[in-house]
C-alpha cells in the first residue's frame, strides 16, 4: 500500500525477493502475482506489468537457488541490487542509484527481521 | 512437489502475460475501471493515514486560519476569472463585425504541445462541444480578429486549429485602402507566424499592410466570413523571376495570452 501511494521504492519487490531467498514457499508466487495486480491498479499502469516482473524475478531466483547459498545477506543484497536496477529501468523512476542504495538498506532490515522471526517461531515449535 | 511448483509458476507467468496483453489492447477498459474502484478506497485510506502520521500536530486555530485563507484564495481566483470573462464579453459585444448574437463564448481549456518559451500555440481545446451546437469548420474569433477554425469536436469539447498552425490555409486579401486589394493564400508556418503567398507580381503589397479574410462561407454557414483581421505584413519577398510574390505576416493577437474566444455559430 505504501508503494502504491507515497513512495517509488520497490518495497514489494524487495520483500518478495528477500522472503523467497529465506523461505522457499509456493504461496510467495501467488502473493507476487496479486500484489503486482494491486500495484498496477493503484499506480494506473498497464495491468500485468508488475505481476510479470515480480514472478519473473522469483523465477530467476528459483533457477539459481541450488547454485548459490541464498539464505545469506550478500546474496540478498546482490538480488536486491539487480532487481532494483531493473525495476527502475523498466518503470522509469528518477534517482535510480540513490533509490537502489535505500532499497539495499531496507532489504538488510527485512532480512534480519525475517531471519529473527523464523528463529523465534522455530524455537517456539520446539 | 517440485513439478507442481514449476507448473504453478509457469501458469502464473502465462496468466501475467495474458493479462498484460489483454489490457495493452484496451479491450477491457470497463473491467479495469471497476477494479480501480475496488482499490481506490484502500489507496485513499493509506494516503490519508500516511499524511496524518507525517503531518506535525498543529494548533487548531492555525489550522482554521489556513483553511479560511485557502477558501479566500480560491474565491479570489474565481473572481479574477469572472472579471476576465466579463471583460472579454464586453469587448466582443462592442465589436460590430462579427455580430455578437452569432457568437458562442468558449473558454480555452488547453493548448496541446504548447510549451511557453519553447513553442508557440498551434491548437486550442475549448470547453464547448456538440451539445452546444459546435460543428467542424466553424470560425473562431476574438473581437474582430480571426483565431482559427474548429477541426474536431466531441460531445463536450472542441479542438481549434490556429491560423498560425502549419495545417491551416485559407484565402485572404489586403485590407482595401484606396480601392485596390491584393489576393493571396495565407498559410501558417507553425512558428507563430503566417505566409501570405500566391500574390500576383502585379499587385502591390508592403510591410505594415493589414491582411483580412476574403471569406469562404458555404451554404450551411460554415467557414470563414469576410473581413476578419488576420495580421500585418512584416516583410515582403518579391522576385521578378517568380510567378508570385509572398510576405510574412504577424498576427495582431498574442495567442498564448488568450483565455476566452468566440465561436461563430452561423
Amino acid at each position: 500500500m505504501l508503494e502504491g501511494t507515497v513512495t517509488t521504492l520497490p518495497l514489494v519487490s524487495i520483500y518478495l525477493l528477500t522472503l523467497f531467498a529465506l523461505k522457499k514457499r509456493e504461496g510467495i508466487f501467488l502473493a507476487a502475482f496479486l500484489s503486482g495486480i494491486a500495484l498496477d491498479l493503484m499506480l494506473v499502469n498497464t495491468l500485468g506489468m508488475r505481476s510479470l516482473f515480480f514472478i519473473l524475478s522469483l523465477f530467476v531466483l528459483k533457477t539459481y537457488e541450488k547454485k548459490f547459498e541464498t539464505q545469506t545477506l550478500p546474496f540478498v543484497f546482490l538480488v536486491t541490487f539487480l532487481g532494483s536496477i531493473i525495476y527502475f529501468t523498466i518503470f522509469h523512476s528518477a534517482l535510480a542509484f540513490t533509490q537502489t542504495a535505500v532499497s539495499l538498506a531496507i532489504a538488510g532490515v527485512i532480512f534480519f527481521v525475517l531471519r529473527k522471526s523464523t528463529i523465534f517461531f522455530n524455537k517456539r515449535e520446539l | 512437489m517440485h513439478k507442481r511448483d514449476n507448473f504453478f509458476l509457469t501458469f502464473l507467468i502465462f496468466l501475467s502475460f495474458s493479462i498484460l496483453f489483454i489490457f495493452l489492447t484496451g479491450i477491457f477498459g470497463e473491467v479495469r475501471s471497476s477494479l480501480e474502484q475496488l482499490v481506490a478506497p484502500v489507496a485513499k485510506f493509506t494516503y490519508g493515514s500516511i499524511g496524518s502520521i507525517l503531518s506535525l500536530p498543529q494548533d487548531p486555530k492555525l489550522k482554521e486560519l489556513e483553511e479560511t485563507n485557502r477558501q479566500l484564495n480560491q474565491k479570489l481566483s474565481e473572481k479574477k476569472n469572472l472579471e476576465l470573462e466579463v471583460a472579454a464579453l464586453r469587448d466582443q459585444f462592442q465589436t460590430t463585425n462579427p455580430r455578437s448574437f452569432d457568437l458562442m463564448p468558449a473558454k480555452i481549456l488547453g493548448s496541446p504541445q504548447f510549451i511557453p518559451g519553447v513553442s508557440k500555440p498551434s491548437q486550442f481545446i475549448l470547453d464547448k462541444g456538440q451539445k452546444d451546437g459546435i460543428k467542424v469548420g466553424q470560425a473562431v474569433v476574438f473581437q474582430n480578429y480571426l483565431v482559427g477554425k474548429i477541426t474536431s469536436v466531441s460531445k463536450r469539447l472542441a479542438k481549434v486549429s490556429l491560423i498560425t498552425s502549419s495545417d491551416f490555409s485559407f484565402t485572404a486579401q489586403t485590407k482595401p485602402e484606396g480601392g485596390s486589394v491584393a489576393l493571396g493564400v495565407v498559410a501558417g508556418t507553425g512558428d507563430g507566424e503566417m505566409i501570405f503567398d500566391k500574390v500576383l507580381l502585379s499587385e502591390t503589397i508592403k510591410a505594415s499592410d493589414t491582411i483580412v479574410t476574403k471569406g469562404d462561407l458555404d451554404v450551411s454557414g460554415l467557414g470563414l466570413p469576410a473581413d476578419l483581421l488576420i495580421g500585418e505584413i512584416i516583410s515582403v519577398d518579391k522576385k521578378t523571376s517568380s510567378l508570385f510574390q509572398s510576405a510574412r505576416i504577424k498576427s495582431f493577437l498574442d495567442f498564448s495570452k488568450l483565455s476566452f474566444v468566440f465561436v461563430l455559430m452561423q
